[in-house]
């Protein structure tokens, strides 16, 4: 959603399915493909894929780069899991900005299990 | 909790990446069906292991009625707040170290000694999701300023302990940004664009199953 509104606000136009899905696609941010297959290694502890990737992020965006992008994972390894430990809900307003997005991305199924 | 119950709760958060049982739940699309013994350091109770596991490794397919079966097990409400604050803590840090390809930190062998305070703040109530939290209009003199930098409901989550509140928003604060809001897109001094920074809050929290 965050993400959605950030395009809206500068006027790109970026894929969320690139970001939600399984997808290896850049999602029209800048570095995204790159940025796309750290994440995956680092949430998916692929060392040697982290190692491979982090060196690119190093020499294509720089150490500070690097810093500020491993402080978003860490923080948003921590926002779902105090969300989601606890059941908190979508607030209203963003449940209704947020409906045709998430029907579209399926992510209503996320949080379904048994 | 006593501190050195928090160190074990924080080294067991490390090991549920390590569980055999959490794997195959992780990899299944029913994840409460399948049973098993947790691959444990053995220093908890079974249900903090059951919970420190499940936080850890698949959070997002957390359920109300599971939340209930380990409250209904014995672990106190607060208890379960003080977990899955320190789980996910030290997931957080971790996970920072992992992005920048450093070691993680060395936990101390013990802990200072001395006894929780075992205070729950006024006000506190279930809601608004199956945990007891505190609201801004019922928030009382234990949560001092918290509510000024925003309310929404994520800030509540962890609102029954004030101390783990205050612990948990300190890392976020710096590790994200203080209060942040939908319509928070100027001001920002990173040495990425907003747009990455929440592609890659996009793909994390999507690797966790959740669409907060």
């Amino acid at each position: 959603m965050r993400l959605s509104m950030s395009g809206t606000y500068t006027g790109d136009d970026y894929s969320l399915e690139a970001a939600v899905g399984g997808e290896s696609g850049d999602g029209g941010v800048p570095h995204g493909s790159l940025l796309n297959e750290f994440v995956g290694a680092v949430c998916l502890h692929d060392e040697s894929k982290a190692l491979q990737t982090r060196q690119d992020i190093r020499r294509e965006l720089g150490d500070a780069a690097l810093v500020d992008i491993s402080a978003v994972m860490a923080a948003f390894n921590g926002y779902p899991r105090a969300a989601d430990g606890t059941g908190i809900p979508l607030e209203d307003y963003k449940e209704e900005a947020t409906r045709t997005m998430r029907s579209a991305l399926g992510l209503d199924s996320l949080n379904q299990a048994s | 909790m006593s501190g050195q119950q928090r160190l074990a709760v924080v080294a067991e958060a490390r090991q549920a990446w390590l569980c055999k049982l959490c794997q195959r739940r992780k990899a299944s699309l029913s994840p409460y069906v399948l049973e098993g013994s947790h691959d444990s350091l053995n220093q908890l109770p079974s249900t903090w292991i059951e919970v420190i596991h499940r936080i850890v490794t698949d959070p997002g397919r957390i359920t109300e009625s599971w939340y209930e079966s380990v409250i209904g097990a014995g672990v106190v409400e607060d208890e379960y707040i003080e977990i899955l604050s320190l789980a996910t803590i030290v997931t957080c840090i971790d996970t920072f170290n992992h992005g920048l390809g450093i070691e993680r930190w060395l936990l101390p062998e013990t802990a200072e000694p001395g006894k929780p305070e075992c205070r729950r703040p006024v006000g506190a109530a279930i809601g608004p999701g199956w945990a007891p939290t505190v609201s801004p209009d019922a928030a009382g003199p234990e949560l001092g300023n918290f509510y000024d930098h925003g309310h929404q409901y994520i800030r509540r989550s962890l609102t029954l302990v004030p101390d783990e509140l205050n612990r948990f928003w300190g890392l976020m604060n710096s590790l994200y940004m203080a209060n942040p809001a939908v319509d928070e897109l100027e001001g920002v001094d990173r040495a990425i664009s907003r747009a990455q920074i929440e592609f890659i809050a996009t793909r994390v929290s999507a690797y966790l199953d959740c669409f907060y």
